[in-house]
């Protein structure tokens, strides 16, 4: 019999006064029997069918971007004379630029620059804002007061403008490096704007993360075998990376995958207002900003990049929030 | 955000006709009474009705920041063109694009051309009832210098202007300039109210009530951010021939949005439309042709790289340019540049000025070109593009970007030059002129059509190319100095021929003014060299 | 008294980062290249006058101990740019209350839309209607803000010309509406969703339901009231956001707010409103974090302030 949710009578399904399923205890006891932590983590995961359709998903991103420009019979800053502006066609199924290039492997490399964006920016974060945290954390006290202070301020800036006026800031000077510097030479085909953008997230937005490991570090603290292990000695850099670091992992995984949607998103905004990568590379962000000059005559040039970008983001959160679920059952939000 | 900075001409060829209309100009445009006088012969019924009922609309030219209506202090194309609506000068641009008297009733020039004598008009009052007097010119000419805008010195042939009595203002110049009503005509010489200027200071002209105006229009609002509108003045002295009751501005930044408006009609003209769109939009592309041109600029100073200090090098990078191909991804009908200065320079011969320089390279041959190029590479030992060092090219915005990418894909296929990446730089105008860069975007729109104006850009010390040549700075001097225009014209082609030797710069393109204008519903848009005057719009 | 000290604590402490982000913004500002006054044809000596006349050719720490007695004043300068000799203050305040119009619009939008639906989604769990919305959802939180701007130009505006583009024109506030609101409303609906399920399947439920409680009384009044927790903790945060991100949605449809000035006075190296935007914006969230931790502190005496 169905249930309806809004009906203001009583009903008693049969199903409510049936017997328990004798198994059902057996299945709790699977789940915490000593399997491993990673091993449990992948089953719980691989029951979530949506974040495996977006682990796959993902997969077939990171091939696409990774593997699809070797296998383009084009470069992405290959001028085809005599192709300019194309529809989509069998050679070039998502159309040429007005410069003649494939927009396909412009596509493959720009998802390429934008996971690079969001995969790099977000390990800048993770390492800043776990070492911040876990030194706040552990050592405590004055430094801890101060140091959650700087966090606070940091909270309340308004850092998209910031971000703009930082990436402003950091060009100039990245650029002469790159130009004066033999060592930061092979830096220059990416160019100083990306770098910026590497630069601005990882100092803008590691607060939360930081946060994050301070409050795990807190809880551990207290527990009983890190007292056991300064009791023998353990200094506070062991303690660290052997105790404390281990055991928030799976919180610290889950945020950073929620952190490359975001920085991919920041990458596009940037684009948006016109300081993103340099030509002839191309981010996903760019493409699409690009495109929105000809949108009216050649709309499938949005499309294309604009929906990559989407099945990224949407993906990376989907699977973000299954392997949160997945890596900290207790934590369910 | 594509943004037409200052890239403005006066139209000397048009002065000279303007010069035929002084002696008549009392009668013809006389006063407001008589309809019948407005000239468009076609449709009588068609110009009455329209002159009685007066039209409005929208149309946009750019954002807040290029809306600056102050005539002393503008200095975009959108701020200039606003002024010609709310202000009116000495000149002004007449329905058919000429340049006829408007606040003077005469002029009167001295046999030696030194000394100009205007008369006011009787019937020109401000906005507030006052009448225009020849103070206010006076006035306004000084502030216009004691502005420091980006044209405080577009008077600096008048030594000296004073107000001989209310309607009378006697000038006198430092060196005869025929072509005197033009500048007059721009809105830099327009007047100014002494009381307005003095009592907002750097708010003048900021907000509709923060001035007056003497022009065909007053401001009746400005909305920041969004609109100004404009309504034409019954007691300008001209109001019967104004056919735009009401203009209204919208103040956008996004081409693509300026666009999406004129597309959905809620505007009749646009300046500005996203490049990539050009060849969807035939139709709706009104086109000028600008006295400019569009380079790619070498570092050849100090600080430049060693790799563009050799002449071959930049003589290949500029025949490796594919011209035809920008053009035709411009899509907008550029003219080919095979000399630095624009076509449309004539002499009172009518010759052109660069049908009489020997061309740098012969732009249709670019198959030859290109071999050529390979081999002035190989010379220079870069063979293949081999070894050829990292190079940035700076351009300051996205349209600019795209062309450049072109002209790097280029160096790339004919050349093997593979390491020179392009970048959009804030700040671009001062990296350029601190020659802190490699290779950048140069292009100049000549304030007045005269051929020393494009080659004074590469006279040692101005040019941003760091370019230094003795030859050539004496070849300027000479031609400037003389009044003889067959030496001058002889000066100046050398000039150019030793430009084409040196090469700091490689002109890419002559390159064409474009609009979006709804022609078919709508008429009668006067555009003059990247100005545009709404006030005899009719519809059709 | 021992929350009126920690109020007042909290309070120094709000003007103490204020202050710092002042400081960080103003000395960032004069480190990006350029100054408001290049154009093409402005020579350098003109450049240097101007730079004189605002006082900008002056050591950095005279102008900045200037800035600073200014801003206690409220006196936030001058635009060098965007209507010269108009006070920032009253431009901030002014385009402010034009995007605040327009946020609190987005908001009540993403509020009133999404959490009714995500409630309907979370109830009707695996249904049709469930899969409709889910899909939904995740798009608007996965496509940037200027993709959806340009496909409701091209499909409202031009292609049936049913909405105007410029916010000016009657109606032209529906389709800002429509960017700011999106990604909110999705986030909300996915945010309610979740925790629907969540409280749903809470023993106390059970509970309620074994007491013999209706359905419509189980779901409306215990499972809502408690689901909505989350719900209303994240509304803070959102409020800023809406109000403050506005960038996208200000310039596409030319909408006289405050992200739209920002965006200008970034590509004119306007200093004096950059700075007013961002402290403004720094001001305002402090503020809004300040105001909800107070309220957290009067609604829940469990959390404890700082």
């Amino acid at each position: 019999m169905k249930k309806n949710p809004l009906s203001l009578q009583i009903k008693i399904d049969a199903d409510d006064i049936k017997p328990l399923d004798k198994d059902i205890f057996l299945k709790d006891t699977e789940e915490t029997s000593d399997v491993g932590f990673w091993k449990a983590s992948w089953k719980r995961l691989r029951g979530n069918k949506i974040a495996m359709a977006a682990m796959f998903v993902i997969i077939a991103l990171i091939i696409f971007a990774i593997i699809g420009p070797m296998l383009s019979p084009y470069k992405y800053d290959q001028q085809l004379r005599g192709s300019e502006g194309l529809l989509p066609c069998f050679a070039h199924p998502f159309g040429t630029d007005r410069l003649g290039r494939d927009l396909l492997v412009r596509c493959m490399v720009g998802a390429r620059i934008s996971l690079a964006v969001g995969v790099i920016s977000a390990v800048i974060v993770l390492i800043i804002g776990s070492i911040y945290g876990a030194i706040s954390g552990l050592i405590g006290g004055k430094l801890d007061t101060i140091m959650m202070r700087i966090v606070d301020v940091i909270y309340s800036v308004p850092e998209i403008l910031l971000i703009v006026v930082i990436k402003l800031v950091i060009d100039d000077p990245l650029t002469k490096l790159m130009d004066t510097v033999e060592f930061f030479r092979p830096l220059q085909k990416i160019g100083a704007g990306l770098i910026a953008i590497f630069i601005v997230y990882g100092s803008m937005y590691w607060v939360g993360m930081s946060r994050i490991v301070r409050g795990q570090v807190l809880q551990l603290k207290e527990m009983e075998y890190v007292t056991a292990a300064t009791a023998l000695g353990a200094g506070k850099g062991r303690l660290i990376r052997h105790h404390l670091l281990p055991n928030c992992i799976g919180q610290l995984i889950a945020t950073v995958m929620m952190q490359i949607p975001s920085a991919i998103f920041t990458e596009a905004f940037l684009s948006f207002l016109g300081i993103g990568v340099n030509a002839p590379m191309a981010s996903l962000g760019s493409l699409t900003s690009e495109a929105m000059d000809s949108v009216f005559s050649k709309p499938y040039r949005l499309i294309f990049p604009a929906l990559l970008i989407s099945l990224i983001i949407l993906s990376f959160n989907l699977f973000g929030d299954g392997l949160r679920d997945a890596l900290d059952p207790k934590m369910k939000k | 955000m594509k943004k037409k900075l200052i890239s403005l001409i006066l139209c000397l060829a048009l002065a000279v006709t303007a010069f035929a209309a002084c002696g008549k100009k009392a009668d013809d445009t006389s006063s407001s009474g008589t309809e019948g006088t407005t000239e468009t012969t076609t449709d009588t019924a068609e110009t009455t009705e329209a002159t009685a009922e007066k039209i409005s609309f929208a149309v946009t030219g750019g954002g807040e920041d290029a809306m600056d209506v102050n005539p002393q202090s503008s200095g975009t194309l959108l701020g200039l063109s606003a002024c010609r609506h709310l202000y009116e000068g000495l000149y002004k641009l007449d329905k058919d694009g000429n340049i006829s008297l408007a606040q003077a009733a005469s002029a009167e020039t001295s046999d030696d051309g030194l000394t100009w004598t205007f008369t006011l008009r009787d019937d020109i009052t401000w906005s507030d009832g006052q009448a225009v007097t020849a103070e206010d010119f006076t006035y306004g000419w000084q502030y216009l210098v004691d502005f420091s805008g980006d044209y405080s010195s577009l008077l600096e042939m008048i030594k000296e202007a004073k107000a001989v009595d209310e309607k009378t203002i006697e000038v006198t110049l430092a060196y005869p300039c025929a072509y005197l009503p033009s500048v007059l005509a721009f809105p830099s010489a327009y007047p100014a109210r002494k009381d307005y200027v003095e009592q907002y200071g750097d708010a003048y002209a900021t907000d509709p009530e923060k001035s007056v105006y003497n022009g065909a229009y007053e401001m009746t609002s400005w909305t920041h951010q969004e609109s100004v509108v404009m309504t034409a003045r019954e007691d300008y002295y001209d109001y019967a021939n104004i056919t735009a009751g009401e203009i209204t501005w919208d103040l956008m930044t996004e081409t693509s949005t300026m666009l999406a408006s004129y597309k959905s009609g809620d505007i009749i003209y646009s300046d500005s439309y996203p490049d990539a769109e050009a060849a969807s939009l035939t139709e709706d592309l009104g086109y000028a042709s600008g006295y400019n041109n569009y380079c790619a600029m070498f570092n050849v100073s100090e600080s430049g790289p060693d790799v563009l200090k050799d002449v071959k090098v930049r003589k290949a990078l500029s025949l490796a340019i594919d011209r035809q191909r920008i053009a035709d991804i411009r899509g907008i009908d550029d003219e080919l540049a095979y000399t630095y200065s624009p076509s449309g320079l004539y002499n009172s011969a009518g010759e052109d000025f660069i049908d009489t320089v020997t061309p740098w390279y012969d732009v249709d041959a670019y198959e030859a070109n290109c071999e050529e190029a390979k081999a002035l590479l190989k010379e220079a030992g870069y063979e293949g593009g081999k070894g050829f060092p990292a190079l940035n090219y700076i351009v300051g915005n996205e349209d600019r970007k795209t062309i450049a990418e072109a002209v790097i894909g280029d160096w790339k296929d004919v050349l093997g030059i593979d390491t020179i990446t392009v970048e959009i730089v804030d700040g671009f105008f001062a990296q350029r002129s601190s020659k802190d860069y490699d290779i950048a975007y140069f292009g100049w729109f000549m304030d007045y059509v005269d051929i020393s104006n494009m080659l004074y850009t590469m006279v040692s010390g101005v040019s941003d190319s760091g370019f230094s040549n003795a030859d050539y700075d004496a070849a300027y001097e000479a031609a400037t100095s003389s009044p003889d225009e067959a030496t001058q014209w002889e000066n100046y082609a050398k000039c150019e021929a030793i430009l084409a030797e040196e090469v700091p710069v490689a002109p890419i393109l002559h390159s064409t003014n474009s609009y979006l204008f709804n022609k078919a519903e709508y008429d009668g848009l006067v555009y003059y060299c990247g100005n545009y005057y709404f006030g005899y719009v009719t519809k059709k | 008294m021992e929350f009126v000290q920690k109020l007042l604590r909290r309070v120094l402490l709000a003007v103490f980062s204020l202050f710092v982000i002042v400081t960080i913004t103003f000395f960032l500002m004069n480190l990006i290249p350029g100054d408001p006054f290049m154009s093409e044809k402005a020579t350098p000596e003109i450049r240097a006058e101007l730079r004189a006349k605002y006082g900008l050719d002056q050591p950095i720490y005279v102008q900045y101990v200037r800035y600073l007695k200014g801003l206690v004043h409220g006196d936030m300068g001058n635009s060098y740019i965007l209507q010269k000799g108009r006070a920032i203050a009253s431009i901030v305040t002014e385009s402010f209350a034009v995007s605040m119009k327009l946020g609190i619009r987005a908001l009540l939008v993403a509020v009133f839309l999404g959490i009714p639906i995500g409630c309907i989604a979370g109830l009707w769990k695996g249904k049709v209607i469930d899969g409709f919305v889910r899909v939904f959802s995740a798009i608007g939180i996965s496509v940037p803000g200027y993709v959806i701007a340009a496909t409701l130009m091209l499909i409202l505006s031009v292609q049936f010309g049913l909405l105007p583009i410029s916010y000016n024109k009657p109606g032209g506030s529906v389709m800002p509406i429509i960017v700011l609101a999106m990604y909110p409303t999705c986030y909300l609906i996915r945010l309610t969703r979740a925790s629907i399920l969540e409280v749903l399947n809470q023993d106390y439920l059970r509970t309620e339901r074994s007491k013999g409680m209706s359905e419509f009384i189980v779901i409306f009044v215990h499972a809502l009231k408690n689901s909505l927790i989350p719900i209303v903790t994240y509304l803070g945060p959102l409020t800023a956001s809406v109000l403050t991100g506005g960038f996208v949605a200000e310039s596409v449809f030319n909408v006289p707010g405050l992200g739209r000035y920002f965006v200008t006075a970034v590509q004119n190296r306007d200093y004096t409103l950059i700075m007013g935007t961002t402290i403004f914006y720094a001001a305002l969230i402090i503020f809004m974090n300040l105001v909800c931790d107070v309220l957290y502190q009067i609604v829940d005496p469990r959390i404890k302030i700082n």
